[in-house]
Formats: C-alpha cells, sequence, structure tokens
C-alpha cells in the first residue's frame, strides 16, 4: 500500500543501509535534504525523539503522500520500515531532533490510578475502552487496541497530530507509567466476572441487536403461520 | 383432575363457568402480525420481573447506586449480571416491539373508528416505555447515563419561563447533579411510571377484547380465526416462550451496558463516542443537527436546545396522537371498520408511514455521525450537512416514493384481499356429537 514504495525502495539499498541513506531515500523528498521542511512536510528540527519514535514505529512515517492524515481512527498498518532501520535512522537524527521532548521511559503502573488518569485526560477523544473517535471536523483519534507500550509513551510525551503534549508538569512519571499501562490493560479482554463473552460496544450495536432479536421473533411468527395455515 | 376441581370450585363460589365458557371459546384472529403486540407484552412481562429482582439489589442512593449494581458482578450475586442482561436487553427490545407493532397498527389501519382511543393509549405507552427506559438506565449513576441525564437536564433548563422550575422538579434540586436524583428517577422507574404503563396496558387488552381484535379477513360480521383453547393459548405461549429464549441468549452471550468500563459518573469526566440507548437517540440526533441559532422571543433568549430537544418530540408525539383523525378529516372516511387494510389500499398512510419512519431512521441513525464519520473517513463537518438536507427533502421524496409504490401495488393486487385463511367450524355428527372441522372458506 502506502507503505510499499519505502519498504521496496530499503530492500533496494545496500545490506546494511546508514542513517543517512535510509534518510535521503525514505525521508529527504518531503523534509528537506537537512531537515528543514518543505512544502510537502515539516521541519524536524528540535521535534524531539518521543516524536521521530511515535511516528516511525507506528508506520505513519515514511508516508507516501504529504502531509498525509497522520492522526486516523484506524490502527496503522505497522511499523513500515524494519526495526534496525528504525534505529538507524532515529541515531541518524539524534542531533537534530535533540531539544524537544525526549524518548521517554515507560514501566506498567498502577491500573487503577491510570484508570483515573485516563478517564479525566484522554477518554474524551479516544473514547472508553480505547476506542477512539471523532474529534471534530476532519481529525479522529485512532483506537488504541494494538498500541504497544512504548508508543503510548511516546504519543503522550509528544502529543503529534491533534494530540495534544502531555510534558512533565502535566503528568509525572508515575502518571505517564499508570496510565501507559491501563491503555494496553484495555486491549487484555478481561475474563467477566460471569459476563457475556461478546463485549459491548456502546449503545448503537446494542440497540442493531435489540432489532435483530425483533427480527428474529418476527420470523419465527411468520414461518410457523405461514406453516399452520399450509397443514 | 385438577382442572376440573378447580374451575367447579372457583364456580361453586364466583360463577366463573359461564365466563369461562366464552372465554374458552373466543374466536381470536389469526395472523402472523397480531403477535407483534404480543412480544412487547412478553418483554413487559419480562422486566417486570427481572426489574423487582433487581430491586433487591439495588441501592437508591447517589453515592450507592453504582457500587450496588457493580457488586451484581460479586460472587454473592449468582445470577446477578445476567438478570441485569436481561432487564437491559428486555428494554432495547420492549421499546422496538412496540415501534413495530405500532407499525403494523398503523399501516393496516387498526386504528380506524371505533378503535381511535386504544391507538392513543398506545401512543402514550410507547412514550412511557422510552422514558421508563431512560430512567432505568439512568439508575446506576455511571458516566454513560449521567452524561445523558445532563442533556436532558438542559434541554429542560431550555424551556421559556419555567424552565429553572421544570429542570428543578426533574432533578429534585437547585443544580446538577442533585443528590436526590437518583432516588427520584428509582420512584419514577420502579413505581410510577411502570404502575401507569400497567394501567394503560391492562385499558389496552380489555378494549381489544371488548371491541374485538380486528381481522384481514373480509367479514364484517362474524370473527374469523382460532379459538382460544387450546389453539391460540398454546401458540401465545409458544411466543412467549420465543421470546425467553431469545432473551436468554441475548443476556448470555453480548454484553449490553457495561458501567464498569464507563465508571461513575463525575461532572468533569466525558467520553467520545456518548449516545443515549437507540430509543432516545433520535433525541440525541436532533441535537447534533439542529441549528445554532438562539432566538429571541419577547425578550426571552431561547437556548437552541429547546427546539430539537423539546418541541420536536412534542410535535411528534401529538401529530401520533392525533393521526386518526387527521386520516379522517384527509380522507373523509368516517366509518367504523372492523376488517384491516392492506397498506398499499391507503397511499396517503404508506407515504406518511414511510416519511415518519425515515426521519425516526435518519435521527437516530444522526445520533452516531461522529463514529460514522471516522468510520467512512468523512468530515464531520459535511456528515452533518449531509444529514441536514436529507432531515429537510427527505420525507417528501420517501413519501412521494412509497405512495407511488403503494399505488402500483394496490393495481396489480386483486380486489378481494388476501385469501381466507382456515375456519374452524363445529359440524354435528351423525351420532349427535360435535367435532371441528377445519374448512377452506373461500
Amino acid at each position: 500500500m502506502l507503505t510499499l514504495a519505502p519498504w521496496l525502495l530499503t530492500v533496494v539499498l545496500a545490506a546494511a543501509p546508514t542513517g543517512a541513506d535510509i534518510y535521503a531515500t525514505a525521508c529527504a523528498s518531503c523534509h528537506g535534504a537537512q531537515q528543514w521542511g518543505s512544502p510537502d512536510g515539516p521541519s524536524l528540527h528540535r521535534v524531539g525523539m518521543a516524536d521521530v519514535d511515535f511516528y516511525l514505529m507506528t508506520g505513519r512515517m515514511p508516508a507516501a503522500k504529504p502531509w498525509i492524515e497522520v492522526a486516523h481512527r484506524d490502527e496503522r498498518a505497522g511499523q513500515a520500515l524494519p526495526l534496525g532501520h528504525i534505529r538507524a535512522l532515529e541515531a541518524y537524527l539524534a542531533p537534530v531532533v535533540a531539544g524537544g521532548p525526549p524518548l521517554p521511559e515507560v514501566a506498567s503502573g498502577n491500573l487503577a490510578r491510570g484508570y483515573q488518569v485516563y478517564a479525566v485526560n484522554c477518554q474524551q477523544c479516544h473514547a472508553v475502552g480505547g476506542n477512539g473517535g471523532s474529534i471534530g471536523r476532519a481529525d479522529w483519534a485512532p483506537a488504541l487496541h494494538q498500541a504497544t507500550i512504548n508508543e503510548v509513551a511516546d504519543a503522550i510525551r509528544a502529543g503529534p497530530g491533534e494530540m495534544p503534549r502531555f510534558g512533565d508538569q502535566q503528568f509525572t512519571q508515575a502518571d505517564l507509567d499508570d496510565v501507559a499501562g491501563y491503555v494496553l490493560s484495555m486491549q487484555i479482554a478481561q475474563p467477566g466476572s460471569g459476563g457475556p463473552p461478546f463485549p459491548s460496544t456502546g449503545p448503537v450495536p446494542e440497540g442493531a441487536l435489540g432489532y435483530v432479536a425483533i427480527i428474529v421473533l418476527i420470523a419465527f411468527v411468520f414461518g410457523s403461520w405461514r406453516h399452520d395455515r399450509k397443514a | 383432575m385438577i382442572v376440573r376441581r378447580t374451575a367447579t370450585w372457583l364456580d361453586e363460589r364466583f360463577g366463573t363457568n359461564t365466563f369461562l365458557h366464552a372465554a374458552l371459546a373466543k374466536i381470536y384472529p389469526d395472523h402472523w402480525s397480531f403477535y407483534l403486540g404480543e412480544f412487547a407484552l412478553y418483554f413487559f412481562m419480562v422486566l417486570v420481573g427481572t426489574g423487582i429482582w433487581l430491586t433487591f439489589a439495588f441501592d437508591a442512593s447517589a453515592q450507592g447506586a453504582y457500587p450496588s449494581v457493580l457488586a451484581l458482578a460479586d460472587r454473592s450475586h449468582p445470577i446477578g449480571y445476567v438478570i441485569r442482561q436481561v432487564h437491559h436487553w428486555a428494554a432495547v427490545c420492549f421499546v422496538a416491539a412496540i415501534l413495530v407493532h405500532m407499525g403494523r397498527i398503523f399501516f393496516s389501519g387498526a386504528f380506524r373508528k371505533p378503535r381511535e382511543l386504544n391507538w392513543m393509549i398506545g401512543v402514550c405507552m410507547l412514550m412511557l416505555a422510552s422514558f421508563t427506559g431512560f430512567t432505568g438506565y439512568s439508575l446506576p449513576n455511571d458516566g454513560l447515563s449521567g452524561t445523558g441525564l445532563r442533556i436532558a437536564y438542559s434541554v429542560a433548563l431550555s424551556i421559556p419561563l419555567i424552565g429553572r422550575w421544570a429542570a428543578g422538579v426533574f432533578v429534585g434540586g437547585d443544580d446538577f447533579p442533585a443528590p436526590l436524583l437518583t432516588t427520584h428517577l428509582y420512584t419514577l422507574h420502579v413505581y410510577y411510571l411502570p404502575v401507569t404503563i400497567g394501567v394503560l396496558l391492562a385499558l389496552h387488552l380489555f378494549f381489544v377484547v371488548y371491541q374485538k381484535h380486528t381481522q384481514f379477513v373480509r367479514d364484517p360480521k362474524r370473527v374469523v380465526g382460532r379459538r382460544f383453547w387450546p389453539d391460540y393459548a398454546l401458540r401465545t405461549v409458544a411466543a412467549l416462550g420465543a421470546t425467553l429464549a431469545v432473551l436468554a441468549l441475548m443476556a448470555t452471550f453480548f454484553e449490553i451496558n457495561p458501567v464498569g468500563d464507563y465508571g461513575p459518573y463525575r461532572p468533569w469526566i466525558v467520553m467520545n463516542g456518548a449516545v443515549p440507548d437507540w430509543y432516545a437517540a433520535f433525541l440525541e440526533g436532533a441535537l447534533r443537527l439542529g441549528p445554532r441559532t438562539e432566538f429571541v422571543i419577547a425578550g426571552h433568549p431561547i437556548p437552541p436546545v429547546f427546539w430539537p430537544g423539546l418541541v420536536l418530540p412534542t410535535l411528534t408525539f401529538l401529530f401520533l396522537l392525533a393521526w386518526p383523525f387527521i386520516e379522517v378529516r384527509v380522507t373523509g372516511d368516517r366509518a367504523a371498520h372492523d376488517v384491516l387494510q392492506r397498506p398499499s389500499a391507503v397511499p396517503l398512510r404508506v407515504a406518511v408511514g414511510a416519511a415518519l419512519i425515515f426521519e425516526g431512521l435518519l435521527l437516530t441513525i444522526a445520533a452516531g455521525d461522529d463514529q460514522t464519520a471516522a468510520t467512512l473517513h468523512v468530515p464531520l463537518d459535511t456528515l452533518v450537512w449531509i444529514y441536514r438536507v436529507a432531515l429537510l427533502a427527505g420525507p417528501f421524496a420517501v413519501g412521494l416514493l412509497a405512495a407511488r409504490i403503494a399505488v402500483e401495488v394496490h393495481v396489480r393486487t386483486p380486489d378481494d384481499g388476501p385469501p381466507r385463511p382456515d375456519a374452524v367450524v363445529l359440524v354435528r355428527n351423525a351420532a349427535g356429537g360435535y367435532v371441528e372441522e377445519e374448512v377452506q372458506a373461500g
């Protein structure tokens, strides 16, 4: 798809391309040879490693189209570049992007506290259960069902796209650990205490299922009635 | 044996045998669509039954409501969570069944003289059922329903002149959330509303029996159908069984309203994608599509939510209530009718019904416009404008199309309507006894 071109390019490249090679092939056409940007892509100076890591690890970058909608409700397809290339690229860009939010450390924290932090700070956009949703005219907060804990921490510290940046003044390291751990816990299907196996995805699908039930009942009485008439 | 002795015992004290003879032999017209009202009835019975069970587990205070609902999932209530799931699913299905039943009554002309009053009672029950559902799912005081209550409070506030008073009565206090709100909702949901529905339901059924059920068979003098015992009684028990089976399957396999995920209601916490249960969703859609204009009438500013939130549902309710009389005015048909019509016989009714269904569906879908926009990758603003245009122009287009189709269908159907179903006739045989014969009536 969109990520096919960089794949092809990186495969065509030499066995162990340097960060500079990768940047020249996959990034420079939009972000400029010296990372100052172009009409097709923003400057990378002082954006912070958290930002770079987020975009690369989630596969939003390299983007085939300039200024492509990067904050999307859908789960992204997964990292477009191999991990080795991403690390090389990050090493190459490190001096340029320094000054912004650095790569965060994160480890899963207290889930109960994480729920509190999520409810107050994240739920307005990412919805209950991390289902994501619309956040205005043409923007969407993505679903969080496939995010890794590092991607979550990156996004929180970097604030990509429309997402606000939660820096050290907004979230302490403990807050970060708690909420990132909670986001991951939402991905695990909770064995309900005797709860039904198919979890609810909101009142909209629930209403639809109610009508399915009515249709089933109508089919039952209609079929029986027709059967009676023929008998 | 036991049945006979019981019947004799009752007859000796109350003289019930004459009533029983008439009741058990009573003929009920037979058509599959006549079971729709029964489905609504059975859903209501399940709601009352499971609801009574839940009142023993629920703490009707603002602080205790949410923990008491979560506690249903504990080991101490072995089937608590399932009962709660059945209750909520039954509520979702109850209003759906009422709507479908109302559609059958509407399109087959069963509301015409002499049954206008019964129609109005039914429309009232639809409104009451929706309101009961709304108060019910607001009882757990969770994040999702609390958001909906806040919206309802704001809509109440928007009423000109009496808004603040009306809103205060609704929530039981000066502000939202008032300390007595959960208690108010509880008494409404557990007592006033179900009792009112019950009384209206009893009247509704009494009128059906007293005025006799309408039928498709074109015989204005005789009721053609099946006897209550054993034909109809067993069939209606089968319908009850189907209802219970469907509810049991739904509650077992599909989770509904996971309040544990929504958290307790906190006024400062919101969630993306918050919508009410489906039967209130048309109001949410109306609010989302309604214009931002704030009119000022005689120096009083009218908040924009007043028009889609209150005026629209009130006008819809009044229109539905008055429909039998509106139709008489337009068609000039003032005769009494016990025979049902095929829907295509009255294109006006088909047009109006189709337009109403279209509007209702559109507003319901509009309630989730942000999710739709995100799924379809359409900007939300664009989608809102598409819905607005469809809301204004759609009913005319749909109504005209539906009327056209009705006319064409009616022209192509034979004049004497659907074939009469089998009749059950008592025939005296040579030995002097009576036997039932199924007669293929012409």
